[in-house]
């Protein structure tokens, strides 16, 4: 099932703002106090008219969640300068979160090359049950090789080398997103937004290239 | 001595460009090109750049040899050899850097060509990402796979530690011309950069946005320099390749160490650091065999290299049609580096402007 995310303000019950990553949503409110992110399936949006004709970013909704999502509109009085503040400081933290998102997913979605995502798990296995100092390897091992002609000291070869490359990335993205994520959640404006992404981009970029 | 007080081989030059003086704003106009990364330094010694990196003596620029006759085929051999000879002293493995690339496949196929692939089998491991099988798929199903030790190009920083020798493709691009030419190709003005020097490169530099006195300064400081040091740079594209030959030659040597994260001494880089076309007969062949480089096409760049790999590979798509792309992108995002190697080859991590500012600079007009 696909998700919408939304960022509920819990004091007023108020939608802030919509976004469709759920590690955007669950950074975001570690900057944004009393929030939380609302998973939504997105057939509410294809089934429901209501859904379907919303601004999440613009209208003032309220949400309540007690047998399922239900919208309605925000009483007026509910919408204060503090409550606009937030939403203004949420959609623009948004926006550079996923621009770093994006270009983080860039070389994970480069590297796929099967559709289980969960085969690492598997390879890790097997690459513990062998022993290739003493030519010893496991079933799955053999049985790669068998089906790719290869040997099985290569089987376990590439093996390795595809566990390694996509663990040791998947961490070296997961600390680029933890570094910026959590200076882009405590950004006080947008010079320091622009600033933090700017440094991104120099991190991971600008110094990748030669 | 403070750190940033040392005189440095390689700099990240951001913090320097400026448009305070007339001299500074001329030299970070080229900046709008290149990634502040990339310092550039006149290997020929004439041109004294705004601020003082200091040139690392085994990269001057040789003299040229007009008389040089070896063909491409031969250095390449005879590099290979040496690398092997190395290694066979030292009996440490090679880490080849390999993406696939013409450069780095070249550098393979050297290797499969002076040495049976069951010895060379025991001695190279081939440092890659998955990238690496895509872009070139053929020479990893035929001939990696089946025999070669692989590790993962992610591990790079653990590499530096003495335990291989370190074999990129790196200047290869340097001495064919400049990748350049993909863009050049792009936005339409591929036929003119092979026309008799003229004021091509001015435009091209200000269509990419550089003030079109500084790119004027820059044609002039580049013209009159390779005259004086007895290059003649009969085409635009001759001046492509002489700015990155020349110019950006030492610093992309340093950025790859710069991804060790720490202190590599002088020692290591002379004996565990091998650029593959880092050598007196390579450069002396590009600096004499101009017409070898590109014929009419985009995809005909670098073709001295595809015809010794089709040699080896028989792989016609590959000679014919494979085009230079930067191959190593990916394998250096997200990763902080230092700021420069000082000529201590300590990492340097702070930049006194004051210190390195050279008041009678070449652009000072």
């Amino acid at each position: 099932m696909n998700f919408r995310f939304l960022i509920l303000d819990l004091e007023i019950e108020a939608v802030v703002c919509i976004t469709d990553s759920a590690a955007c949503a669950n950074s975001l409110i570690t900057g944004l106090l009393n929030t939380k992110s609302v998973p939504v399936p997105t057939y509410y949006w294809n089934r429901f008219p209501d859904w379907k004709d919303k601004n999440f970013d613009v209208d003032f909704i309220k949400l309540t969640d007690d047998t399922g999502p239900e919208i309605s509109n925000l009483d007026r009085n509910l919408i204060t300068g503090e409550f606009l503040s937030k939403r203004k400081k949420a959609i623009s933290r948004r926006n550079v979160l996923m621009t770093v998102e994006r270009y983080l997913e860039i070389p994970l979605l480069n590297s796929v090359d099967y559709f289980d995502n969960s085969i690492n798990f598997y390879i890790k296995s097997e690459l513990d049950g062998s022993s290739p100092e003493q030519s010893k390897y496991s079933a799955g091992i053999i049985e790669y090789a068998d089906m790719l002609s290869i040997a099985p000291d290569q089987a376990f070869n590439e093996l390795k080398f595809l566990f390694e490359t996509q663990s040791r990335l998947k961490i070296k993205n997961l600390a680029v997103y933890k570094k910026y994520s959590e200076r882009i959640n405590q950004s006080k404006d947008q010079s320091e937004l622009d600033q933090f992404l700017k440094d991104f981009y120099k991190d991971c970029f600008l110094n990748a290239r030669f | 001595m403070q750190d940033s007080k040392k005189i440095p081989y390689q700099l990240n030059v951001e913090s320097l460009l400026s448009r305070d003086t007339a001299d500074l704003k001329h030299w970070s106009e080229i900046y709008k090109i290149l990634v502040p990364n990339k310092n550039l330094i006149d290997r020929t010694g004439t041109l004294k750049m705004p601020y003082n990196i200091k040139l690392y003596s085994p990269f001057s620029m040789p003299k040229i040899d007009i008389g040089f006759k070896k063909n491409f085929k031969e250095i390449c051999l005879d590099r290979a050899r040496e690398i092997l000879k190395k290694q066979e002293e030292i009996k440490k493995p090679i880490y080849l850097f390999y993406s696939g690339g013409i450069d780095s496949t070249l550098v393979l196929v050297s290797l499969l060509m002076v040495e049976d692939i069951t010895v060379l089998r025991e001695k190279v491991f081939i440092v890659m990402t998955q990238e690496s099988i895509a872009e070139y798929f053929l020479m990893y199903h035929k001939v990696i796979r089946p025999n070669f030790k692989i590790l993962s190009a992610d591990r790079i920083t653990e590499l530096f530690d003495s335990s291989g020798i370190i074999l990129t493709g790196s200047q290869g691009d340097k001495i064919f011309g400049t990748d350049r030419i993909s863009e050049i190709y792009r936005i339409g003005m591929f036929d003119q950069a092979f026309d008799p020097l003229n004021d091509f490169i001015i435009k091209y530099w200000v269509s990419k946005g550089i003030e079109e006195r500084s790119a004027e300064v820059w044609f002039e400081l580049i013209k009159n320099q390779s005259s004086d040091f007895g290059i003649s740079l009969e085409t635009n594209f001759d001046l492509l390749w002489w700015f990155n030959f020349n110019f950006e030659w030492q610093s992309e040597y340093f950025l790859f160490s710069l991804r060790s994260n720490n202190k590599l001494t002088e020692e290591y880089h002379k004996n565990f650091i091998f650029a593959f076309f880092d050598s007196a007969d390579f450069q002396q062949w590009s600096m004499v065999n101009r017409s070898q480089r590109i014929k009419k096409t985009w995809n005909s760049y670098k073709f001295p290299a595809k015809d010794i790999i089709f040699e080896y590979t028989g792989d016609t798509d590959y000679r014919d049609y494979k085009i230079k792309i930067v191959s190593a992108g990916r394998l250096f995002q997200n990763k902080t580096i230092p700021l420069g190697i000082d000529t201590d080859f300590n990492l340097i991590t702070d930049i006194d402007k004051t210190f390195l500012y050279q008041h009678d600079n070449s652009f000072v007009q």
